[in-house]
């Protein structure tokens, strides 16, 4: 195999090209277009009507600048209030390690 | 007064046809099919050209709803167009219908007279002969249907990059690296059977 010289590229791509696109000359049958509408017709009216798919991923990217403000603004709540969870937990063991257990958090 | 004003516009027309009026499709279609059939035409097996070119019009008309305007209707329809002949070749490369044969002499002996005698004259000859086709068929048979779909629109339509990204919905690194390796495997399987 030999190596390809870049006058010799030139002219490859240049016939191929022309070949390329003499392929446009061909032509399509008489009815071809009547049966295309044919099949529309066939399709119907479109239908508009949003699945509750769509609607979720619609709203989902609407809703989440809306959702990152909320935790942005939670975060400064909570920073602001002193609440670091691992010292508030730590302080009610420490106050009855016996009664402690972590569903009486919530509790 | 001028005769193109009385004419609808494609949104005129694109908003009729979304409101029910499914006959207001077929202007559309009159006014983009030669369009259509020539991007189909240069990238689908002439058999297959109606029904390429008819699931086309079919993929814009459903997909009407979703045309927001951005780009003008002709972009929107030629993406769609070349998409559909992507699909085309994906579906062909699945079912094994891409021939593998090896290329003939003739089309060999074309290859060498196309770079030997670079003359217009010479050149339109060429063009019309059917090995100058076969040729790149295969070529083009030997190629992924993306690289087929990449080499097509930059190395012998001459698109740019950014051009053939935003026809594919590709990325524009993605058509780069694309263009540049198939280029070379399409310039090693032709060098490899130029005669020394």
């Amino acid at each position: 195999m030999k190596a390809v010289k870049k006058k010799d590229r030139d002219r490859i791509r240049k016939a191929l090209t022309a070949v390329y696109y003499e392929k446009e000359k061909g032509e399509v049958g008489e009815h071809w277009p009547s049966r295309v509408m044919g099949q529309i017709e066939a399709l119907g009216p479109l239908n508009l009507t949003e699945t509750y798919f769509e609607l979720f991923e619609r709203l989902l990217w609407r809703l989440a600048p809306a959702a990152c403000v909320l935790v942005f603004l939670l975060s400064i709540a909570l920073f602001s209030m002193d609440f670091v969870p691992g010292y508030e937990i730590a302080g009610w063991l420490t106050e009855d390690p016996a009664e402690f257990s972590l569903l009486g958090l919530f509790s | 007064m001028h005769y193109d004003s009385l004419k609808p516009s494609d949104a005129e027309i694109i908003a009729q046809v979304i409101e029910g009026n499914i006959n207001a499709f077929e202007t559309l279609m009159n006014r983009y099919r030669d369009m259509v059939l020539k991007i189909v035409k240069k990238r689908v097996p002439f058999s297959n050209l109606e029904e390429t070119a008819q699931d086309v019009f079919i993929r814009a008309y459903q997909s009407l709803p979703t045309f927001k305007g951005k780009s003008n209707f002709s972009q929107w329809v030629s993406s769609i167009a070349v998409k559909t002949c992507y699909d085309y070749w994906r579906k062909a490369y699945r079912s094994q219908e891409v021939s593998m044969s090896s290329l003939s002499e003739q089309r060999q002996n074309w290859l060498e007279e196309a770079v030997s005698d670079p003359s217009e004259s010479s050149l339109d000859e060429k063009v019309v002969q059917k090995e100058g086709l076969e040729l790149l068929d295969w070529a083009l048979g030997q190629m992924s249907p993306e690289d087929r779909m990449v080499l097509e629109l930059v190395y012998l339509e001459g698109l740019s990059g950014k051009e053939a990204a935003n026809i594919l919905g590709w990325s524009l690194a993605n058509v780069k690296i694309r263009s540049f390796r198939s280029r070379r495997k399409l310039e090693k399987l032709l060098s490899g059977f130029m005669k020394k």
